[in-house]
């Protein structure tokens, strides 16, 4: 929510590497900690709804950095991810334009949300 | 007769019978600079090259040297035959010449030849049976090699055919990452409180669907076993129900109405119980994050870039000490001019005094030095008067004061 619209003028084309003295600080926060705070953070579906209804989800500015964001389904940077299942999941969604459409819907907000829970439930139990 | 000439025909025979086909297919069908490189197979070459057989190879060859064949018989008997006629007939002739009773030497001879040139004949139908037998077995020889050939190409063939069809491990074209066990069971143990909800719940899931899936049967055997029963946990303890009382049901609801406790009260003694789980972060939790913090600083009109509110805090902090730190200094040099403007008072009145006394010895000691010289019993408390004077004075002055206050 916090500082959205100007994310993309710091936004590099690599991810941020092991954080040095010099690296400028947002907030007294790292670009490690804000991003990785942000991504988690998609993984609420509401907050998904949130931002669709802020029609940031339409900005090609904001598409632009939901792309970057998927180096954190790769090491070393997956391991931080606290919410590892619903992240990467809405991450992965949100690279479609449909998806992106489509989550104004409190419906799909909805499903998601009960699919969701369903899993957290129900994916150790699978054989 | 040439043909049968051991020497010459088996030194043609193997070459000719054995690496001819050999060099056929080799010139022939197998040509790697001809063949385009995207066909090129040795094995399925050699298979096609195979349908030409060897045997057909050799019998193709106009060689009868090497093959016994029923001309060469006919030749044989031909051969054998000339020779009994020649004896035959050198027989007949010196028979006839017997009986016409003129003996000739010559026949004789001649019969004598023609028996020697039989034995000749005789001996060569043995050598050539000899060598049809050894034939015979040659061709054996090469059609049991052509078959192992034949069946090695073939194996070969298939073999290559399972190592091309074999399912081979693919790995990812992906980069690989190595796993450090200890990473993985840290990162574990870190996402399991947000991955997996409580056992509370779990249980509490479990326990409803599985009542929900299978009511019939526990209910049924409830029912003939406890119809009055209204708490029965048949997981908890059915052993006791089993073992020990044939009519355990009244007991047995008694004492589990008596060892759980009242809704409302397990509440308490479970914290985990009724709490909700989300397997994401929640609202709260974002809006107390870093995001929401710079949110906050941007409404202030702050650039959260570079600007750390903990550092700011110190830096207040600092201030703050800074100035507290100097206030106390000043107190406290306020607090010494203080003291040594009473001392340096002090000492002032304390000098003063001093002078004052000294004056009055001196004042004394010059009174007295009067008295001596004059009259000392009437001058003897010099200092009385003065004092009572100013006494008086002073009197008059309180008197005045009076005056004008009335």
């Amino acid at each position: 929510m916090a500082s959205d619209a100007n994310r993309d003028i710091s936004m590099g084309s690599s991810p941020p590497g092991s954080a040095t003295d010099d690296e400028p600080k947002y907030g007294g926060y790292s670009r490690f900690e804000i991003e990785l705070e942000f991504v988690q953070s998609l993984a609420n579906p509401y907050y998904l709804n949130h931002l669709a209804s802020q029609k940031l989800l339409t900005q090609p500015a904001f598409i632009a950095y939901l792309a970057y964001l998927q180096y954190w389904s790769k090491p070393p940077y997956l391991k931080y991810l606290t919410y590892p299942g619903p992240t990467l999941r809405h991450l992965e969604l949100l690279q479609q334009e449909r998806f992106r459409q489509d989550i104004m819907s409190p419906d799909l907000v909805q499903r998601l949300v009960e699919d969701e829970m369903k899993a957290s439930v129900q994916w150790h139990r699978e054989p | 007769m040439r043909e049968f000439e051991a020497g010459d025909s088996r030194a043609r025979f193997w070459p000719e019978a054995l690496t001819k086909p050999i060099l056929n297919f080799d010139a022939q069908s197998y040509d790697p600079i001809l063949t385009p490189h995207t066909s090129y197979d040795p094995v399925e070459t050699s298979l096609v090259s195979l349908s030409r057989s060897p045997v057909r190879a050799y019998t193709s060859t106009k060689d009868y040297a090497v093959y016994p064949s029923s001309r060469a018989i006919n030749k044989m008997d031909t051969y054998i035959d000339t020779r009994f006629e020649r004896l035959e007939k050198a027989l007949a002739n010196l028979i006839d010449s017997v009986t016409k009773y003129h003996p000739s030497t010559v026949q004789a001879e001649e019969l004598k030849t023609a028996d020697d040139e039989l034995c000749k004949g005789l001996e060569e139908v043995q050598t050539h049976q000899n060598n049809h037998l050894k034939i015979q077995q040659l061709r054996q020889l090469s059609t049991s090699l052509d078959s192992q050939i034949r069946e090695t190409l073939t194996s070969l063939a298939t073999t290559r055919k399972d190592i091309v069809t074999t399912q081979v491990t693919v790995y990812p074209s992906e980069p690989n990452y190595p796993i450090v066990y200890e990473e993985l069971l840290s990162y574990a143990r870190r996402i399991s409180k947000t991955s997996m909800p409580p056992s509370a719940i779990l249980n509490a899931l479990a326990s409803t669907t599985q009542e929900s899936q299978t009511p019939l049967p526990d209910s049924q055997a409830q029912a003939g076993m406890t119809p009055s029963a209204q708490t029965p946990n048949p997981t908890q303890s059915p052993a006791p129900i089993n073992g020990v009382l044939p009519d355990p049901s009244t007991q047995q609801t008694q004492t589990s109405q008596l060892t759980s406790l009242p809704e409302n009260m397990s509440q308490f003694l479970n914290p985990l119980s009724g709490q909700l789980f989300f397997p994401w972060p929640l609202e709260d939790k974002i809006r107390s994050g870093a995001l929401a913090s710079n949110q906050i600083l941007l409404e202030q009109g702050i650039d959260p870039k570079g600007y750390d509110p903990v550092a700011e805090e110190e830096r207040k902090r600092k201030e703050e000490e800074e100035r507290k730190e100097k206030e106390e200094k000043e107190k406290q040099e306020r607090a010494e001019r203080e003291r040594e403007r009473r001392e340096e008072l002090e000492r002032l009145r304390k000098e003063d005094l001093l002078r004052r006394e000294k004056e009055q010895a001196a004042f004394r000691r010059a009174s007295t030095a009067a008295g001596i010289s004059g009259d000392a019993a009437i001058n003897a408390p010099p200092s009385a008067r003065p004092e009572k004077k100013q006494f008086q004075f002073t009197n008059l002055d309180d008197l005045d004061d009076d005056d004008d206050e009335d």
